[in-house]
């Protein structure tokens, strides 16, 4: 289990020349469609929003650790959403409890304001690192929403059972929020209480949706192909051992455990 | 009379946050017990254990502390008793998750030894281990070799002291246990692929009722053999510990009433909710 | 060298160790003998492979698989093999031997990250102080929780003493507490969130709320008690199990299947410094 086997190494390289292959792809310029995904459309919006009634925003990027794939995506979508604030000239506010993302999501939004030419607009002090735990943070943000008076909140990335101790707070503020998040099971509370909820592979697709970079949307395709692998081996796999019974070529070539 | 019904769907939340306290809170006051519907994922774990045969061992890996104690102090408590019940020795672990996990542990044990079982003895009818880092590492480590992750329980004894605690000289990797048992308000998933499946040891959870819906996949597969799911599955266990109702008095027997008035309430208030959501729509025509 | 090469390096170097680490097998592939355990002695090890037996010398760099009657295999010392086992053993091929000492590295650098969060508090909360923004005052009682925090910390492990009972207070009777009293404020979001959220509006809403309900009320008492005259098809707490077990797993298998090649390509996109958006990023 520490290492791959034969037949994980295939399914890497498998997977690894779809997404990549894709890639290469769309970078010699083959056009690529991609579905609408209702929750990260209304992010413009949500900025445009704030910015007309001249109120901050709040990104919360999960509680997952900086290595953490969901916490990755969300910092992906972090860069679009202080890019577009910055070109406004809005003011993000990031909260989190994860120590290493304090010094990255300075560095997207510092480098956000920058380009779009209001370098004097960014404020070290708005990337707060205001708990060491996610209840405490949760609280903590809550707080923020009432002292700041945020038009439009964004979860993002991993969360636990904290997700609603910040959106129901959130809710009752009368932001706007939009949420995503690889957590299965905090779905429903998001869906419940945010305006827009963007769920599982749709948060790792986001930043490649809203950069709409033809690299991006490369991997998204190779990403689909690869699916179809996993489908179909499900597939021969489910009707070899109904049909074939359980110790058939397929499954030893596949090498499942007892 | 559809204006009047329209404002239901307004209802101040304070006064749906008094109707929850009021539900959760009465049960505490009035001593109500309720009938359960034992479900299946509950049912095989009760029957998994009554099938161990005597030279087993099972380990209950208790990482849990109060954060989640409503759900997993019932979850624990049930099986405790069932084991001291048939006499199956257990050793207790708490792997990753919370250092608090060994010593609430001990508390339901104590209890249960207070209460129940006043003959069963430490080092012979169970064993604390006490916390361990590691994660996945540590769980390896445990089936390999118990004494490579541990070299004292929790009250410092060394696991090769024979006196104090005879049952680990009988003890010394995942060959001698007959299944693993993991409570926390969400278990660690690597116990199915390090323990399960290098060993085929049976692996069961018991969790937090909101963490049970990815869980059930693996009871399809066969990777889980049972699971306590919230109060509701440590209820379900002690009805099935004890048949006669008035018997019943474990925490998850408890907590379930709380529990039940709570849905009902969020039920009545989903269904008021909608009531005005159509007298608004039926008064706009 | 820019910033943003050197970020992308790094993080290609420290990506391909792992990436090998995991792909490239443990034992040198063809060096590696695959057969059943014919004798153990402190100094060899006689396989028999092919229905020919062949001597082994134990040598520091030998590493041994024993299969698990699962067919998995399990990793073990040389000198743990017994006699019928089926082993794989081979001359190592050093990756993984440092992979603790890569964990530990990360984990330290991960720890020097917590000095910027302090700052980052410091500076939030001294700002609010001399700004005397609103509720100023809660900033001043940080900085005496910190300090009292940093105190009690010192009796982590302490058997007895007035630091020890510190520790005690603030970690078991004010912190834990307090996370408990926030966890439960669940049940009272919960209940407004529902309230707000399950309305009728269209028939994907109306099944999401009827599937809501077959499942709250199989989950408690009360549903087993209104149905329990119905045949058991119809029972509440049999129509939630049929909810869980199929409809729930098949979505779950479904979004997890989705989820896991995602990470792959978001793993890639990172590892590869081509992911868009972000702090390694040039505008578009």
């Amino acid at each position: 289990m520490e290492h791959a086997n034969l037949q994980i190494l295939v399914a890497i390289a498998l997977f690894m020349f779809f997404i990549l292959g894709n890639i290469h792809a769309a970078r010699r310029g083959r056009a690529r469609f991609i579905r609408r995904i209702p929750g990260l459309n209304e992010i413009d919006e949500a900025i445009g929003r704030a910015t007309e009634m001249g109120r901050p925003m709040i990104f919360h990027p999960g509680v997952g650790e900086v290595q953490n794939v969901g916490t990755l995506a969300a910092l992906g979508v972090l860069g679009h959403v202080a890019r577009r604030a910055a070109q406004m000239g809005s003011r993000v506010i990031v909260t989190t409890a994860i120590p290493v993302v304090v010094p990255v999501a300075e560095d997207i939004v510092k480098q956000a304001y920058a380009q779009a030419g209001r370098p004097e607009l960014f404020n070290p002090e708005d990337i707060r690192f205001l708990a060491a735990s996610g209840d405490q943070l949760a609280l903590a943000t809550a707080n923020v929403m009432t002292q700041e008076k945020t038009a439009a909140h964004f979860f993002f990335g991993m969360y636990d059972y904290t997700s609603l101790l910040l959106t129901e707070p959130g809710q009752r503020t009368g932001a706007i929020q939009i949420a995503g998040t690889d957590q299965y099971f905090q779905v429903p509370f998001f869906i419940a209480s945010c305006d827009y909820t963007v769920i599982g592979e749709e948060l790792y697709a986001a930043s490649a949706y809203l950069t709409r970079d033809p690299i991006m949307l490369g991997s998204l395709v190779g990403q689909d192909y690869s699916k179809i692998i996993v489908l179909a081996v499900i597939l021969l796999g489910a009707f070899s051992v109904t049909f074939l019974g359980s110790q058939n070529p397929f499954v030893q070539i596949i090498g499942v455990y007892r | 009379m559809w204006e009047w019904l329209s404002k239901l769907q307004a209802i101040d939340r304070r006064w749906i946050y008094l109707s929850i306290w009021v539900a959760c809170a009465l049960p505490f006051v009035v001593n109500i017990k309720l009938p359960v519907y034992v479900s299946p994922e509950t049912r095989r774990l009760y029957e998994f254990i009554e099938k161990c045969p005597p030279d087993k061992v099972v380990l209950v890996d208790s990482a849990w502390d109060a954060g989640s104690q409503g759900e997993n102090w019932g979850q624990v408590e049930v099986v405790f008793e069932h084991l001291f019940r048939r006499r199956i020795p257990f050793i207790v672990t708490s792997v990753e998750i919370t250092p608090l996990g060994a010593q609430f542990a001990d508390k339901v044990i104590e209890k249960l030894v207070r209460e129940k079982f006043p003959d069963r003895k430490y080092g012979v009818d169970w064993v604390n281990l006490g916390y361990t880092k590691g994660g996945w590492q540590a769980i390896q480590q445990i089936a390999r070799d118990i004494r490579q992750q541990y070299k004292k329980d929790s009250r410092g004894y060394s696991l090769d002291d024979a006196e104090n605690l005879p049952l680990m000289q009988r003890v010394r990797n995942i060959e001698d246990i007959y299944l693993v048992y993991s409570v926390t308000y969400s278990p660690m998933e690597d116990w199915i692929p390090f323990v399960h499946g290098v060993y085929g040891t049976p692996i069961a959870f018991g969790c937090a009722g909101i963490q049970s819906t990815t869980y059930y996949r693996y009871l399809l597969s066969g990777q889980l053999v049972g699971m306590l799911v919230g109060v509701r599955g440590a209820a379900e266990y002690d009805a099935l510990l004890h048949p006669d109702i008035r018997e019943r008095n474990s925490m998850g027997t408890r907590l379930i009433v709380p529990q039940a008035f709570g849905h009902l309430v969020i039920i009545v208030a989903v269904i008021l909710g909608n009531i005005g959501y159509f007298a608004a729509r039926r008064r706009r025509g | 060298m820019t910033k943003r090469r050197l970020i992308a390096l790094v993080t290609f170097l420290a990506g391909l160790y792992y990436f090998l680490e995991f792909v490239v097998p443990p034992t040198v592939p063809w060096r590696t003998l695959r057969g059943e355990v014919v004798s153990v002695s402190p100094t060899a090890i006689v396989l028999r492979v092919d229905g020919q037996e062949r001597q082994i010398a134990i040598e520091p760099n030998l590493i041994a698989y024993r299969e698990r009657p699962t067919g998995a295999p399990e990793r073990v010392e040389p000198a743990q093999l017994r006699v019928g086992d089926r082993a794989q053993v081979g001359p190592s091929t050093y990756l993984s031997d440092w992979i603790t000492s890569v964990n530990n590295f990360f984990i330290v650098l991960g720890a020097m990250a917590w000095g910027m969060g302090l700052i980052s508090l410091v500076m939030v909360h001294s700002g609010n102080i001399r700004r005397r923004r609103p509720e100023w005052y809660g900033s001043v009682l940080f900085f005496v929780a910190v300090a009292g925090g940093m105190v009690a910390g010192l009796g982590y492990g302490v058997e007895s003493g007035w630091l020890k009972e510190a520790n005690d207070v603030v970690f078991n009777y004010l912190l834990r507490p307090m996370s408990s009293t926030v966890f439960s404020l669940l049940a009272f979001h919960m209940a407004t969130a529902s309230y707000r959220a399950f309305r009728v509006r269209s028939g994907e809403a109306a099944l999401m709320m009827a599937s809501a309900f077959i499942v709250m009320l199989g989950q408690i008492p009360i549903g087993l008690w209104l149905t329990h005259g119905l045949p058991s098809f119809l029972q509440l707490p049999v129509m939630a199990q049929w909810i869980l077990y199929i409809a729930n797993s098949a979505a779950v298998r479904g979004m997890w299947f989705g989820m896991m090649v995602g990470a792959i390509a978001v793993g890639l996109r990172f590892w590869l410094s081509l992911e868009r958006g972000a702090f390694f990023d040039r505008e578009l």
